[in-house]
């Protein structure tokens, strides 16, 4: 047997283990962003192993914890009582709805399957990695074809963060992917917010928070396409 | 719809740790299987589903489905023992394919098309035999006895489709 060029994966399937304990009991702001976080690193796993199954099993999990998720995000900002209220009801009804989930025997089973899986071969790990990169080359060549359009924006994001974790699974320094990645994680934070307020458009206690979050967004993604500028060089290096 | 049920690729006798459920394909038994695959889409399979046991050796299999997958994999554990209601629950879309273990493939099998579980009556009764890497194509809705048994394909005729 090979080694593994690769962290070993049970620190993050026992992180995922936990959170989803804990969420099961309550459904708290910090254990649902660990939960999301050890679910797309393990994806990644999975993905450097060159396995196609249980990813898409990953992929609903996250997914199920998105919306508790962006609620969370939004609270955290100033947005007024109105708001406030209306966000605390969405996130009671989106908190059944994720227990509900996690509660399925399928999680059991895909917490199971995942440590049954041995550590990736390091010609996989290569070739993976190096997929990785392509795609977040592709993705910024696109983001370059569409002039910055926002879904190119968000397909950037989502690669970024997947060799993000890929290069933190070898063990290397991903800072720089990260500082970009919090750039246009903030700016999709910013976008999700903003769907959302302007589906309130009539109420007009949240004008304040919709100019604020824009001219946000709008700084969010200045400082996103000039961090992904300098980076774009180097991504074949990292 | 259509139902695939598929039994995995060859697995090694024993894993390093001797856990069964750690047993992983071998790498002829991966290198057949993917040629089997090919014969699988030269007949037309595609699959919206594909549900898979937690297993290793069927979690390597269903990965192998890749080419002929155009929807999800779906782990569940409902494929790690004798077929049950929940199992025919989890069976949603026009194409799904079932990818775990025998003898509950065939129990599964019979089921859908007879409509009674034949491992109640004999354990060890199997009605369709599934070789290693074989798939069972059937039609209908999957509910006991509403299904028909469309074609059954050995491992050695998928490959042999695929070369084609």
């Amino acid at each position: 047997m090979k080694s593994s060029p690769l962290l070993p994966a049970s620190k993050w399937l026992e992180e995922l283990a936990r959170q989803i304990d804990r969420t099961r009991e309550v459904v708290e702001a910090e254990p649902v962003h660990r939960l999301r976080v050890a679910a797309g690193r393990l994806s990644v796993w999975l993905e450097l192993g060159a396995r196609r199954a249980l990813r898409d099993d990953l992929r609903r999990l996250r997914r199920a914890a998105a919306a508790v998720r962006d609620i969370d995000v939004m609270s955290a900002h100033e947005g007024g009582a109105s708001w406030a209220e209306a966000l605390r009801t969405e996130r009671a009804r989106e908190a059944v709805g994720l227990r509900t989930f996690l509660a399925s025997p399928r999680i059991e089973t895909l917490v199971e399957a995942l440590g049954l899986v041995p550590d990736p071969d390091p010609v996989h790990v290569r070739a993976g990695l190096q997929r990785l990169k392509r795609r977040v080359m592709r993705a910024g060549d696109r983001l370059d074809e569409s002039e910055g359009e926002e879904a190119a924006l968000h397909r950037l994001r989502r690669r970024v963060r997947r060799l993000r974790y890929a290069l933190e699974w070898m063990g290397a320094d991903a800072a720089e992917l990260r500082g970009l990645q919090e750039h246009l994680g903030g700016m999709n934070d910013l976008s999700v917010e903003l769907t959302r307020l302007e589906v309130r458009a009539g109420d007009h206690s949240l004008a304040g928070r919709r100019e604020a979050v824009r001219r946000e967004l709008l700084e969010r993604r200045d400082l996103a396409l000039e961090a992904w500028r300098t980076l774009r060089p180097r991504i074949g290096d990292l | 719809m259509n139902l695939w049920i598929i039994r995995h690729a060859l697995a090694e006798e024993a894993s390093p740790s001797g856990e069964d459920a750690r047993r992983a394909l071998t790498q002829d038994g991966r290198d057949r299987f993917a040629r089997g695959v090919r014969g699988l889409a030269r007949i037309g399979a595609r699959f919206d589903l594909v549900l898979h046991s937690p297993l290793l050796r069927a979690q390597e299999t269903a990965d192998l489905l890749d080419p002929v997958c155009d929807g999800e994999t779906s782990v569940t554990a409902a494929l790690a023992r004798p077929p049950d209601d929940e199992l025919l629950a989890e069976i949603a879309g026009e194409a799904v394919a079932l990818v775990g273990h025998e003898p509950w493939l065939s129990q599964t099998a019979a089921w859908l098309i007879f409509g009674w579980k034949v491992y109640e009556g004999d354990p060890t009764t199997t009605l369709i035999e599934l070789k290693k890497g074989a798939a069972a194509h059937l039609v209908g809705e999957a509910r006991p006895g509403g299904m028909r048994l469309s074609a059954l394909y050995p491992p050695a005729a998928l490959r042999a489709l695929g070369r084609r």
